[in-house]
C-alpha cells in the first residue's frame, strides 16, 4: 500500500473509532491518563496489525475487543498497581482529609472534575458515572456497550467473544448492584 | 432514567488528544513503527548465538530448579521471595484439585488460532452428594496466565452428566492479537452454587384478589418499561425524611410462614386496572432466586410488566428481597391474558478454592 494511502487510511479509521474507544475505555480504567494511554496503544495495534474488516460492525468490534484487553491489561499491571498507589499519596497531599477522609473516592472525583472539565456533570449525572465506577471492571464493558452504545446482547457477545448467555449474566448482575446503590429503575 | 443520565455523562467526554491526531502524526507513528521491526530484526541477528548460548545454559538450570522447587518446599520459598516470576512459572501443573468434598479436574484443553477452549468438571468425592444438577459459579471464577498475556475468558455451564456425575463447564479464551500465548495458566473458583434449577410455569388466574389491604414500604431497586404511567402514580409515596429511598404501597401479605430458602408467588390481585403479581425471593446473601413474569395476549405476543418493585423485608431474622410487578391492563384483556413465570434458582452455595493450573499446548 503507497505510504499516504496508509496514512490516510488510518487518519480516517481512527477518526471514526476515536470518541468510541476512549470513552470505553475510561468507563473501564477511571482515570483519564489511563484512557488515553490505552487510546495510544490501541492506535498502535492498529498500526501494528493492520487488519482487513469486512464491515464497520467488524471494524468496531475489533476496536472494542482490544480496548477492553488493553484495559484488563492495564489493570493487571503491577506497573500501574504501583503507579496508582502512588499517585494515591500525591491525592493525599493535595487534599489534605481530617482522618475519615475517603481518599480514593475524593481522588476519583477529582479525575472526573478533571474530565469533564468543561461542562461539570450534574448531581444525578456524578451519581450514575460513580456508581458505574464501583461495579467489577468485567461489568463495567458490559454497562457502557449496552446503555451508551446501545449495543445489544448479541453484538455485545459477538465484540467481547463471549456467550450471549455470560453478557446476559453480567449485565443482570451489574443492574441489580446498580439498583441497590443507585435506588433507583436502571 | 438510568440510560438517558448515563448517556449524558459520557457525551460530555471530550478526548483531548483527538485534535492532535494529524496525518503528519501518523507518519510519525508508522515510522516508529517501522523503526522498531527494524530494530527486532537486528536485534536478533545479534543477539542469536548469545541466546543460544544462555537457552542451553537454561535448558541445564530449568531441568534441574523445577525439580528442585518441586520437592524441596524451602528452595520454593527461597526462589518465590528472590524470583517471584521465575517462581510463578515453575509452579507445578496441577490439572486436579480438591476443596469442601468437591472435585475439580481440567478435562480437555483445546487451542485454534486466537481461541481456546478449556472443559472442567465438578465431582462429588467419596459418598457427598453435592453434585446433582446444574452447577452455577456465581461469577466467582479467575483465570490468568502467570505471563499476563491479556486475554477475556466467559465460562458457561454445558451439562450435568448424571451417568459420570459430573457437571461440566467450558471456558472459552480469546487473545486479543491473533496469536496465543501458550505458558502456564491458572483456573480458580471460590463459590459454588450446587441447587440450580431454571423452569417456566404457567401462574393460574383463579384466585385473584379483588380486595385487599396494601402497605406501604421502602423500595430498594425497580425496573420496567413503563415506569411513568400515571396509572401507577397512586402506588408511590413521598419518602419520609429519615428514610431517603422511595415510598410505596404494595400488597400486604404476611411473609411469616414462609422459609428464607425459597420463591414463591404470595399474591395476585386486581384494581382499578392494575394488575399486581408479588414474588417472594427469599434470602439473597447466598442464592440467586430470580423470576422473569410476562403475560401471554390472544396473539401469544408475550407483554411485560409496565413496572416492578423491590424491597427488602425480614423473615426467621434473614433479610430477604420482595417483588411486586404491574401490568396496566382491561379487566378483558385480563380474562384473555395468561400469567407466566420463568423462574432460575442458583443455591446450595459452597464457598471453597479450588485452582488448576496448566499448561496451553
Amino acid at each position: 500500500m503507497h505510504q499516504n494511502s496508509r496514512i490516510e487510511q488510518v487518519e480516517e479509521i481512527i477518526r471514526r473509532n476515536s470518541d468510541m474507544v476512549y470513552r470505553l475505555a475510561f468507563s473501564m480504567v477511571k482515570m483519564q491518563q489511563d484512557a488515553e494511554d490505552v487510546c495510544q496503544e490501541v492506535w498502535m495495534q492498529y498500526i501494528r496489525k493492520m487488519p482487513t474488516f469486512e464491515s464497520l460492525e467488524h471494524e468496531r468490534a475489533w476496536f472494542i475487543r482490544v480496548t477492553v484487553n488493553l484495559c484488563k491489561n492495564m489493570w493487571k499491571s503491577a506497573w500501574r498497581q504501583k503507579v496508582v498507589s502512588m499517585d494515591m499519596s500525591v491525592a493525599e497531599e493535595i487534599m489534605p482529609g481530617d482522618g475519615t477522609f475517603d481518599k480514593k473516592k475524593e481522588y476519583s472525583k477529582a479525575e472526573s472534575k478533571n474530565l469533564w472539565e468543561e461542562s461539570l456533570l450534574t448531581d444525578k449525572e456524578e451519581g450514575v458515572v460513580e456508581a458505574v465506577k464501583r461495579l467489577p471492571v468485567k461489568y463495567r464493558a458490559v454497562i457502557h456497550l449496552f446503555y451508551y452504545e446501545e449495543m445489544s446482547i448479541e453484538e455485545i457477545a459477538r465484540s467481547l467473544k463471549l456467550r450471549p448467555s455470560n453478557v446476559r449474566t453480567r449485565l443482570t448482575r451489574a443492574r441489580n448492584m446498580l439498583k441497590e446503590w443507585l435506588k433507583e429503575d436502571v | 432514567m438510568f440510560q438517558d443520565v448515563y448517556k449524558s455523562a459520557y457525551d460530555k467526554i471530550i478526548y483531548r488528544k483527538s485534535a492532535e491526531i494529524n496525518k503528519a502524526e501518523i507518519a510519525q507513528w508508522i515510522e516508529k513503527e517501522e523503526k522498531r521491526n527494524i530494530v527486532v530484526k537486528r536485534n536478533c541477528r545479534v543477539l542469536k548465538p548469545i541466546l543460544t548460548t544462555v537457552f542451553i545454559g537454561c535448558i541445564v538450570i530449568f531441568s534441574i530448579v523445577p525439580t528442585a522447587a518441586a520437592t524441596i518446599p524451602g528452595f520454593y520459598e527461597v526462589l518465590e521471595r528472590n524470583a517471584p516470576a521465575l517462581a510463578d512459572y515453575l509452579v507445578p501443573v496441577q490439572k486436579t484439585d480438591s476443596s469442601k468434598g468437591i472435585i475439580m479436574n481440567l478435562e480437555a484443553a483445546k487451542v485454534e488460532g486466537n481461541t481456546a477452549e478449556i472443559l472442567v468438571s465438578f465431582s462429588d468425592e467419596g459418598n457427598n452428594n453435592y453434585i446433582h444438577g446444574m452447577v452455577d459459579m456465581y461469577d466467582s471464577y479467575g483465570l490468568h496466565s502467570y505471563s499476563g498475556e491479556s486475554n477475556i475468558a466467559g465460562c458457561s455451564f454445558v451439562e450435568y452428566n448424571a451417568e459420570q456425575d459430573k457437571a461440566y463447564f467450558q471456558i472459552d479464551l480469546i487473545s486479543s492479537d491473533g496469536t496465543f500465548d501458550t505458558s502456564r495458566m491458572n483456573f480458580n473458583v471460590s463459590t459454588l452454587l450446587t441447587d440450580c434449577e431454571s423452569y417456566t410455569q404457567q401462574i393460574l388466574l383463579d384466585d385473584v384478589l379483588k380486595e385487599y389491604d396494601v402497605k406501604a414500604v421502602n423500595l430498594n431497586g425497580g425496573s420496567g418499561i413503563d415506569t411513568e404511567n400515571p396509572a401507577l402514580e397512586k402506588l408511590t409515596i413521598s419518602g419520609d425524611v429519615i428514610d431517603p429511598r422511595p415510598g410505596h404501597l404494595v400488597l400486604d401479605i404476611p411473609l411469616d410462614e414462609l422459609s428464607p430458602e425459597e420463591m414463591k408467588i404470595t399474591g395476585i390481585a386486581y384494581m382499578d386496572g392494575i394488575l399486581r403479581v408479588q414474588l417472594y425471593r427469599g434470602n439473597f446473601k447466598e442464592a440467586d432466586r430470580h423470576m422473569n413474569i410476562y403475560m401471554l395476549d390472544e396473539t401469544g405476543n408475550e407483554v411485560y410488566p409496565n413496572k416492578s418493585v423491590m424491597w427488602h423485608d425480614t423473615v426467621s431474622g434473614e433479610e430477604v428481597l420482595v417483588d411486586e410487578f404491574y401490568f396496566v391492563i382491561t379487566e378483558e384483556q385480563l380474562n384473555q391474558y395468561t400469567l407466566w413465570g420463568e423462574g432460575a434458582v442458583r443455591a446450595g452455595s459452597i464457598k471453597g478454592n479450588w485452582s488448576i493450573t496448566f499448561d496451553l499446548e
